[in-house]
């Protein structure tokens, strides 16, 4: 509302007709229009001068809302008799609004007065105890700086996120404030020397090359080197503008050697890869569940890329969830996203199972339980299909293996021994129910084995 | 003026049961001076209505012809000052304009036209100056009855606008004002009838005062945050008042002055004498208030730009009962809250520290005998039980509390039953009832001397008192009530008393003579909700209900900073202990900001404000803003380690 309005606009007005009403119903019925006239000009003046008054008080005690009491307080001030009964525990007003019958339905407030059952108020049960005041003690600052603790709010508010993201330029002069926008710094090329810039030639040729005893060991000096610091972003950038590029050019060799990089970066214990996860996560993603990695789907073995990639997915989500708040969530989600939806091929798929077995028991027991009915019945469904291609076969064998591979074990350390076919036809649908249940039979009769199901056939990669 | 007889004589025989009925009660009681006073009023009464009754009409006759002269002049100023190079200074005639012209309509019961006034020239900018005042005056515009009833109106009718205003702007208006004398009906539209022009100078010279402050016109060097460059605001003060204000200069010193000046030829020699003798008997030692102890004094950090404040935020939950104020004590040990339902709690910040109670009478009498010689008789005891107690005395409301504070043994409520009770927080009972007002009060400050407290009301009153006597000793102001006092707050040296007024202004008055209005500030448009002086006392600083901030020079009565970042009232302010070169604002939106008050004033002295407009960041007057999980804070106070307390409210 602009100001002209708001000095423009209607303030309390009794209307005749409701004094008029009033009167009527407190046994003045003979008054004439002149002095109904005169009452409501005195009653509006009153009533405006009580609120001015009643203000005061509101405003004295700080509160954003004026209460019944600085009304009554108002009242007092003026020797009349405060009105009582107007109060409810929440602080609302006790009326509800009708329409009138006759006068034009007008819409009329009165006050809800229903009528209480003795024995209802005896035997209710007992209202809360009203609380007495307490206190409760934190920082809100620290010599000048808000700490990050739960009764603080969020320092970074939502409109300087988003235009932080749509312009990272200037959130810097924000948060550079004692500077001149002119003067902050552009940003500085980070020179590398001459033996660095050497070695990361060296390093990436050996990687994707031809030779094999020369992978080795680029690998391994990727895995131990200490000084690697300078190059890393540069590492970085090569995996993953790789995999973008080589994922268009079905390249599949090339693409478990940039992955190969990834697992030695990895292991590397003086590299600290958590500033590049935006770039390593999306390049793993995409191994893991790309509709084609390679020229011939049906007879090179892409799986073995897809099950390395997992794992090294499941490897990184484990190292970095201490650090990052919602790592998991948002792969998880990720993948139980791919999952769901139905147009993609069956190879994403099975992409997105493995991705799911490798995160660990818990979330097998959680997320992948429940997804194997709907799993069944798709396959079920394609394999209905008459034109049921080569690939999608191999791939249906591939999806019962993992199923096999990682669901029977996690379901014996889950559940307790009384099998029953019945509840697993339930629980994982008609077509792999039996098939789990002669597995987990067979399982529960072995001894507890030592192989963990996470030790992907690393044998295939190298 | 037969008729008008006849009227007089009507209203004489309406009021003479009245008057013969209290004569008689008089009479019965024998009364006798009373009732000649009473008789002789009675005459002097009947005489003045005869005159106003005359000048009533007179003016009635006069003014039913030239109701169209209201618009036709008040357009006509209002197209010039427009118009004119001096716009910012000259709008301040605008207001008192309106507002006369407007009652004038209203007194004279031309109800429709003065609602088409108002609604013809009410401008958007120039409402939202005086929004509030604008709203007053939409109150009564139904009946000319309601007018009287008013008291913001009552007030511009016994006052006089007080107009800041250089010298060239000042002979631009008398120019103007000449050559519409002199125009002729011929040569222009812009033409005024001399009815108009009497209509005009008639309401300058009866209720605008000029004061012309310097010779050439020039833009000031506020220094602002997110606020513009804005005509001032006039102020309104009582006729007989407005003679009497002594624009002497201020003591800002730090430490109270011993001596009273004595002012012998008073007429009311009695209390001057009392005063001194109370004053300058009773002064404690200078107490270097808030100042720790020496070898404390080296651990403490000193803050400033760049050594920040802790906050401790404390939270009052869940209260059943409707909290009114809420006051910590000078050693941030205790915490004072008072509710609507009239009792105040008192409880202990820290849950180890226990309150203290005095020792039962057996226990002291065994104490008194086994140590005769020892002066420093230990005579408190924990309270082994609870760290809160709750005192209950008032009949209503608490409306204000205050801490004494050197010792912090004593508490002062003010409630909404028109009283004021001294608590001792040993004891834990009431000492004294303080009867003086006769309206709710509103606001209570300890002078930091201790021993002296001022007390303010709805009634419109300020009342010093001493703790050790039932009467103030001092009662401010004398002439025109012009609403509630809202706050009242001491200088650092006990001797300015600073009040905020119902009509947007700041008063300082000199507590060391009588009656010494030193100097009013003028320029806030809201309601103030929050005052604190600085600690060198050269500065004052006021926040409104719509979280507008002012930062004043006391001596030079000018304004240094209008600091505009909060979004609604501002709870209260504290400036860094000793230094003073950190502000801190807590407002009930939930916010505490923290301001360089050094880096304010330094600009203003030097004049950067131009060139700081085009790059407010880089000089940094803001340096933070603390938010809280939607927790209005209420209350803020640095404690002797420099931590700030701050106390916010919620209901979840």
């Amino acid at each position: 509302m602009t100001t002209t309005e708001q000095a423009k606009a209607p303030i309390l007005h009794f209307p005749y007709q409701s004094i008029q009403f009033i009167a009527d119903s407190n046994q003045c019925q003979h008054l004439t229009d002149d002095s109904i006239k005169y009452l409501t000009l005195e009653v509006t003046g009153i009533v405006r001068f009580l609120l001015q008054d009643a203000l005061k008080f509101t405003r004295k005690c700080r509160r954003t809302k004026m209460i019944t009491d600085d009304f009554e307080s108002a009242m007092k001030m003026r020797y009349l008799e405060p009105i009582v009964g107007f109060r409810l525990s929440n602080g609302n007003l006790p009326f509800k609004t009708t329409t009138a019958a006759g006068l034009g339905h007008r819409e009329v407030q009165c006050i809800d007065d229903h009528e209480l059952q003795l024995d209802q108020v005896i035997t209710a049960p007992m209202p809360k105890i009203p609380l007495d005041v307490s206190i409760r003690t934190h920082w809100l600052a620290i010599e000048g700086k808000q700490p990050t603790i739960n009764e603080n709010p969020e320092i970074i508010s939502k409109a300087d996120l988003t235009t932080d993201s749509l312009d990272p330029m200037k959130s810097l002069t924000k948060k550079r404030y004692n500077l001149d926008a002119s003067k902050i710094k552009t940003s500085n090329p980070h020179e590398l020397s001459l033996e660095q810039q050497i070695y990361y030639k060296e390093i990436t040729e050996a990687c994707v090359g031809s030779e094999e005893q020369k992978r080795q060991e680029a690998i391994g000096s990727l895995s131990t080197e200490t000084g690697l610091h300078q190059i890393l972003p540069r590492i970085v950038l090569f995996i993953s503008e790789g995999v973008k590029v080589n994922l268009m050019q079905y390249n599949l060799a090339i693409l478990i050697y940039l992955m190969r990089m990834t697992s030695a970066l990895l292991e590397n214990k003086s590299l600290y890869c958590e500033k590049y996860l935006h770039q390593l996560f999306p390049a793993i993603m995409s191994c893991i569940l790309a509709k084609q990695l390679c020229v011939r789907p049906d007879a090179d073995n892409h799986w073995a890329l897809r099950d390395y990639a997992s794992s090294r997915c499941a490897q990184m989500v484990k190292m970095f969830s201490a650090s990052i708040h919602g790592l998991r969530n948002r792969i998880v989600r990720i993948f139980l996203r791919t999952f769901h939806s139905e147009r993609l091929p069956l190879v994403t798929h099975y992409g997105a199972l493995v991705g799911l077995c490798e995160m660990g028991q818990e979330t097998i027991e959680e997320l992948v339980f429940p997804i194997i009915r709907t799993l069944g019945d798709r396959i079920v469904k394609s394999v209905e299909n008459p034109s049921l291609s080569q690939m999608d076969k191999t791939t249906i064998d591939r999806i019962n293996g993992v199923i096999s591979k990682y669901i029977p074990p996690a379901y014996r350390t889950s559940r307790s021994t009384p099998d029953d076919i019945e509840h697993f036809k339930q629980e994982f649908g008609n077509f792999y129910g039996p098939r789990l249940y002669t597995q987990v039979t067979q399982q529960r009769q072995q001894p507890r084995s030592t192989t963990q199901p996470t030790q992907v056939s690393e044998s295939t990669i190298y | 003026m037969d008729k008008s007889k006849e009227s007089i004589e009507r209203l004489c025989h309406q009021f003479l049961p009245d008057i013969v009925d209290l004569l008689r009660f008089l009479r019965t009681y024998n009364m006798k001076e009373t009732e000649t006073c009473f008789r002789r009023e009675c005459h002097s009464l009947v005489n003045t209505l005869n005159k106003t009754s005359v000048t009533n009409e007179d003016q009635s006759i006069s003014n039913s012809i030239n109701v169209n002269d209201y618009f036709v002049v008040y357009s006509y100023l209002s197209n010039f000052i427009f118009n004119s190079p001096y716009q910012i200074e000259l709008m301040q005639f605008l207001f008192p304009l309106f507002v006369h012209l407007y009652l004038d309509l209203l007194e004279h019961n031309y109800i429709n036209e003065c609602q088409q006034f108002y609604k013809q020239f009410v401008h958007s900018t120039f409402y939202s100056f005086h929004s509030e005042f604008f709203n007053q005056l939409k109150l009564i515009s139904q009946s000319s009855k309601h007018l009287y009833q008013c008291v913001l109106t009552n007030a511009f009718r016994t006052s006089r606008f007080f107009l800041r205003l250089s010298m060239t702007s000042c002979k631009e208006l008398q120019n103007f004002i000449d050559y519409t004398k002199n125009l002729t009906k011929i040569n222009s539209q812009f033409y005024l009838t001399p009815s108009q022009i009497s209509l005009l100078l008639s309401i300058f010279q009866q209720y605008i005062k000029v004061d012309i402050n310097q010779q050439v016109f020039t833009s000031s060097n506020i220094v602002r945050y997110q606020t513009n460059e804005q005509p001032m605001t006039p102020i309104f003060v009582h006729t007989n008042l407005a003679n009497k204000i002594q624009f002497t200069r201020l003591y800002t010193g730090l430490f109270p002055l011993q001596s009273l000046p004595g002012d012998s030829n008073r007429s009311s020699a009695q209390y001057s004498q009392l005063n001194r003798g109370d004053l300058s008997s009773s002064y404690p030692q200078i107490n270097y208030n808030r100042l720790p102890n020496t070898n404390d004094l080296n651990n403490i950090p000193r803050l400033g730009p760049h050594q920040l404040p802790s906050i401790c935020l404390f939270t009052l939950k869940n209260s059943k009962q409707i909290i009114n104020c809420i006051n910590l004590s000078n050693d941030c040990r205790l915490l004072a809250i008072g509710f609507q339902s009239s009792e105040i709690l008192i409880c202990s910040l820290n849950p180890n520290n226990k309150l203290y109670s005095m020792k039962s009478t057996k226990e002291l009498r065994h104490l008194l005998n086994k140590s005769t010689r020892n002066y420093n008789l230990d005579t408190t005891s924990f309270i082994e039980t609870s760290n809160e107690r709750v005192l209950i005395g008032h009949t209503s409301a608490i409306f204000t509390l205050a801490f004494e504070p050197t010792k912090q043994t004593y508490l002062l409520s003010g409630s909404q039953d028109c009283t004021i009770r001294l608590w001792h927080l040993t004891i834990w009972s009431c000492l004294i009832v303080y009867k003086m007002h006769f309206q709710p009060i509103l606001d209570i400050a300890f002078a930091p001397i201790g021993h002296i407290f001022a007390s303010c009301s709805i009634d419109g009153l300020i009342c010093l008192w001493t703790i050790d006597k039932i009467n103030p000793f001092r009662i401010y102001p004398e002439y025109g009530y012009s609403g509630p006092i809202n706050l009242v707050v001491f200088h650092p040296n006990s001797n300015y008393l600073a009040s905020a007024h119902n009509d947007h202004t700041i008063h300082l008055w000199n507590i060391q003579n009588e009656n010494a209005l030193v100097r009013i500030f003028n320029g806030h448009r809201h309601q103030i909700s929050s005052l604190c002086f600085s600690p060198n006392g050269h500065f004052l600083v006021s926040g409104c209900w719509n979280g507008e901030i002012i930062l004043w020079d006391i001596q030079n009565n000018l304004q240094i900073a209008h600091l505009f970042l909060h979004k609604q009232a501002i709870s209260s302010i504290e400036f860094s202990p000793l230094t003073g070169t950190l502000l801190l604002i807590s407002s009930i939106d939930s916010t505490i900001s923290l301001w360089n008050c050094f880096m304010i004033t330094k600009i203003y002295d030097e004049k950067l404000t131009d060139s700081m407009n085009k790059n407010l960041s880089s000089h940094k007057i803001l340096l933070n803003v603390f938010k809280t999980k939607n927790i209005p804070i209420f209350h803020i106070k640095f404690s002797k380690e420099n931590i700030l307390y701050a106390i916010g409210l919620t209901n979840e």
